[in-house]
């Protein structure tokens, strides 16, 4: 038995549809859902999150942040960004993940901020990465 | 009598303006999409941001976080104004200026205002009504971190007990041809009411409650309040591109007299 899974963003909805699995990074380490998980929210950390579709191939997606409310009819993902494997541009990521880097290098000249911006968007930039490589192993 | 050639140059002319507009006015429509677009995509992410923070308002009850905390009645609140920086929009921000006016009439003895968009800031300043804080607008293309100073300005002032409450009034994006002022309670936080039927306190929040409200709260104002300006941009180019569409099929029958001839 599936359940309805919607994954949203401020920007936009990343996913919306029938699943009968899903896997998300919480503070706290994985968690997994299955149909008819009890209802349940939780705070959403970085990292990979995994939906399994009604023929089982498994969706992957970078998600950042939010969090995550498991209701009786649907399971509803409101995260900070949400990438789907197959919308990222590796090319873009490298790019940004050696620009991260250069700024982390040079960080003697640097304000606290922008350091830690920078090394949030390298870690960004890693998870993406790791995200898309999925796609291709597949 | 003008000669034979001016009439003509002056046809030529009349139909260049026209292609002109036109061009223009696919500008002005693509503008418009983006900005529905826009609206249209972050509302289910409102939507349910709202539905949980009300419920965690419901379990967690007044004494949870600061935020929740109904302060006594008639205490001065504030009211943040969202306008466009632009004019020639129609009757929109006049509307959500005397929508906001009266709101403020109605809200406790020294409330104030924080506007939005320079056409609230102009209007409230000639009308001699203190503006305790005036942002510009965020133009056609908003980004989430826009708001982030404003959220902080909020959160702050009704954290130290400077206001007792916010409201946003910002026009609300039905369709292109309707658009309608609306007031949003901000802060505090309203516990839900539970029309879907699930009571919050069915909830499993983890780690716990506290820290979920902890983790969702900033975020939740800095939706609701990126929300009104996506609105408000949406509500603006329609508003815009309704008046441009009155004046171009008054310019087209010119156009069309000056063709004939």
């Amino acid at each position: 038995m599936p359940f309805t899974l919607e994954i949203v963003t401020p920007e936009r909805l990343a996913w919306k549809g029938e699943a009968s699995a899903l896997v998300l990074p919480t503070i706290d380490g994985e968690v997994g859902i299955l149909p008819k998980h009890e209802p349940y929210v939780t705070v959403l950390g970085a990292g990979e999150g995994r939906i399994t579709a009604l023929d089982g191939s498994i969706e992957y997606i970078a998600i950042i942040g939010g969090f995550v409310q498991v209701r009786p009819d649907r399971v509803v993902v409101l995260a900070e960004s949400a990438d789907l494997s197959g919308e990222l541009d590796t090319a873009a990521i490298e790019k940004a993940k050696s620009a991260a880097e250069a700024a982390i290098s040079g960080a003697g000249t640097q304000d606290p901020a922008s350091l830690a911006t920078a090394r949030a968007s390298l870690s960004r930039a890693l998870l993406h990465l790791r995200v898309a490589e999925r796609r291709r192993k597949r | 009598m003008p000669s034979q050639r001016e009439i003509r140059r002056r046809i030529g002319s009349v139909k260049n303006i026209r292609q002109i507009t036109r061009a223009m006015q696919f500008v002005a429509a693509s503008k418009l999409k983006r900005a529905q677009d826009a609206t249209l995509a972050s509302r289910p992410y409102g939507h349910s941001i709202d539905e949980v923070i009300a419920d965690l308002a419901s379990v967690l009850g007044e004494e949870g976080h600061p935020l929740l905390r109904t302060p006594e009645s008639g205490a001065p609140r504030t009211i943040v104004l969202f306008t466009t920086d632009r004019g020639l929009a129609g009757a929109l921000n006049s509307n959500l200026i005397r929508f906001a006016l009266k709101e403020l009439e109605t809200a406790g003895a020294g409330s104030t205002i924080i506007t939005i968009g320079k056409k609230g800031r102009d209007a409230l300043a000639r009308g001699g009504y203190e503006i305790s804080a005036a942002f510009p607008g965020y133009g056609d293309k908003p980004a989430f971190g826009d708001v982030t100073a404003l959220v902080s300005l909020l959160v702050g002032d009704f954290l130290s007990g400077r206001s007792a409450g916010v409201t946003l009034i910002h026009p609300a994006f039905i369709s292109t041809l309707t658009q309608r002022p609306e007031a949003v309670q901000l802060l505090p936080i309203k516990a839900s009411a539970d029309t879907a039927g699930i009571p919050g306190n069915q909830f499993l929040f983890e780690p716990d409650p506290a820290a979920v409200l902890e983790a969702l709260l900033p975020r939740y104002v800095a939706t609701r309040i990126f929300q009104g300006v996506l609105e408000t941009t949406a509500c603006e180019q329609s508003s815009r591109e309704r008046n441009r569409s009155k004046g171009r099929s008054r310019r087209n029958r010119s156009f069309d007299y000056g063709a004939s001839r």
